[in-house]
């Protein structure tokens, strides 16, 4: 495969991304990089590391998109992360080729599709590093005397980056803005300790199932609606008021005409299936 | 003074750490304290985590010494307060860009907060910048060696604004830093 096939391949993600055959574009964009960089060719091997990522990040997307089809969201949580690292990872070398290759779509899907997750609390972990080595030279890295090989840049086409050699766990903690976003918490089962997922995917279910293809057009909207107080008949005066203002019932929403509850307004490219129209989302 | 709107955390104290405070610590040798003298703009650690004593210094430090030496404005002459054997790095895993804290003499400060603007604009997302949250502090040494510490815990999006707006303008003083040269 030539180069300018493959860039034809990932430029028609959209239309071609059930039949075009992913081992084949990968095999083929390691060999052209591995001859570029055996003859010393930097700039060449560098955009074909670019190449190889804008293929991964429409392969994550991909992946996220029937994983959450499937309904195993949490391993399209984590897809979708891994789209959204390797977009990080890409965009400071390859922003102006990005609408070709779909990944601003994918970016701004990306950014969209994980606010919807019910995922709030993480763990993150907190660790003391005393060295560490350069990825491209294999150097200890010292702060005086740095190796000049620089985190994210493309060195013999792969990204400099550094690897710990002297780590300690210092502890963990929960956090709401975690930089890894795979380390949701989870419960588990009492007595056979097994993982339960505990959380509420009615928000991202009703988007995926009305979505028929990945790159179908969708936008929302977040308001509050105040909904009929029949939902709540079993929350008592005295008791927190259902729109989590920390109020007491009584005194915040019941005298008005409904609980203020967060309302998610969708809009879609493509009308979703008929037999998707009649049922409305209610949590 | 103390900030709290829209998440921000800003604080301006009085602090006796000065430069000669941070080139007198016992992790600064005096092979090292000679490059030190030289400098304007001191990166300095921490010097304990919960029981854990220091120093210690957050995760991306050598990147930010890279820049602000290849950032560099003229005059400005950026260091780290800390010898390679004794270099060791705290990583906070959540989504906070965590800057050094920087002692920098009073004539310099507002060049140095836009340089940091500038690098945390590097470090982030452009479309990102508003739910990014960004930690740093700056220690602002008069000509006389008083000391002034601000910190700032929020958005990226308002880092320089906030910073920006309490700094003193520079006119009528001296550099302590660029004299020491």
């Amino acid at each position: 495969m030539t180069l300018d096939e493959i860039q034809q391949q990932l430029r028609s993600v959209r239309v071609n991304y059930k039949s075009r055959k992913a081992m084949d574009i990968s095999a083929a964009l390691a060999l052209l990089k591995k001859t570029a960089v055996d003859a010393g060719r930097e700039v060449e091997a560098k955009e074909l590391f670019c190449l190889e990522q804008t293929f991964a990040i429409q392969e994550a997307y991909l992946k996220a998109f029937s994983q959450m089809k499937e309904e195993h969201y949490y391993e399209g949580w984590c897809t979708l992360e891994i789209a959204e690292n390797t977009i990080s990872w890409l965009l400071p070398h390859y922003a102006p080729s990005f609408e070709q290759y779909e990944i601003k779509f994918i970016q701004s899907a990306v950014q969209r599709l994980q606010t919807l997750f019910p995922y709030k609390q993480f763990i993150s972990p907190e660790f003391l590093i005393r060295s560490k080595k350069c990825s491209i030279c294999g150097n200890e890295i010292s702060i005086r005397k740095p190796c000049g090989h620089r985190v994210g840049e493309i060195y013999k086409g792969e990204m400099c980056c550094r690897m710990v050699s002297d780590i300690e766990v210092l502890g963990t903690s929960i956090v709401t803005n975690p930089s890894q976003k795979y380390s949701v918490v989870f419960l588990s089962d009492p007595v056979t300790k097994e993982k339960k997922d505990q959380y509420n995917y009615t928000v991202i279910r009703y988007l995926i199932t009305r979505l028929k293809e990945p790159f179908d057009g969708w936008s929302h909207v977040v308001t509050k609606r105040r909904h009929p107080h029949s939902r709540y008949a079993f929350i008592g005066r005295n008791e927190k008021c259902p729109c989590e203002s920390g109020k007491k019932y009584k005194k915040c929403c019941l005298p008005t005409e409904g609980v203020l509850r967060p309302h998610i307004q969708f809009t879609f490219a493509k009308p979703p299936p008929p037999e998707m129209l009649e049922i409305e989302y209610s949590a | 003074m103390e900030q709290s709107n829209d998440g921000i955390e800003f604080t301006v104290k009085d602090t006796p750490k000065n430069f000669s405070y941070w080139l007198s610590r016992p992790y600064v040798s005096a092979t090292l304290k000679q490059d030190l003298d030289k400098a304007n703009l001191l990166i300095v650690p921490t010097e304990n985590f919960r029981e854990k004593d220091g120093p210690f210094f957050p995760n991306g430090t050598e990147d930010f010494l890279d820049f602000l030496r290849s950032n560099s404005r003229e005059g400005l002459v950026p260091d780290i307060c800390i010898d390679d054997s004794q270099y060791q790095v705290i990583a906070l895993h959540n989504a906070l860009v965590v800057i050094g804290g920087v002692v920098v003499s009073a004539l310099l400060a507002p060049v140095v907060v836009d340089l940091v603007a500038e690098y945390i604009k590097r470090k982030i997302w452009v479309d990102k910048e508003a739910e990014t949250s960004v930690k740093f502090s700056m220690t602002i040494v008069e000509e006389d060696g008083r000391a002034e510490k601000m910190s700032y815990e929020g958005p990226a999006a308002t880092f320089q604004k906030t910073i920006g707006s309490r700094l003193k303008a520079p006119s009528g003083r001296k550099n302590p830093g660029l004299e020491k040269k």
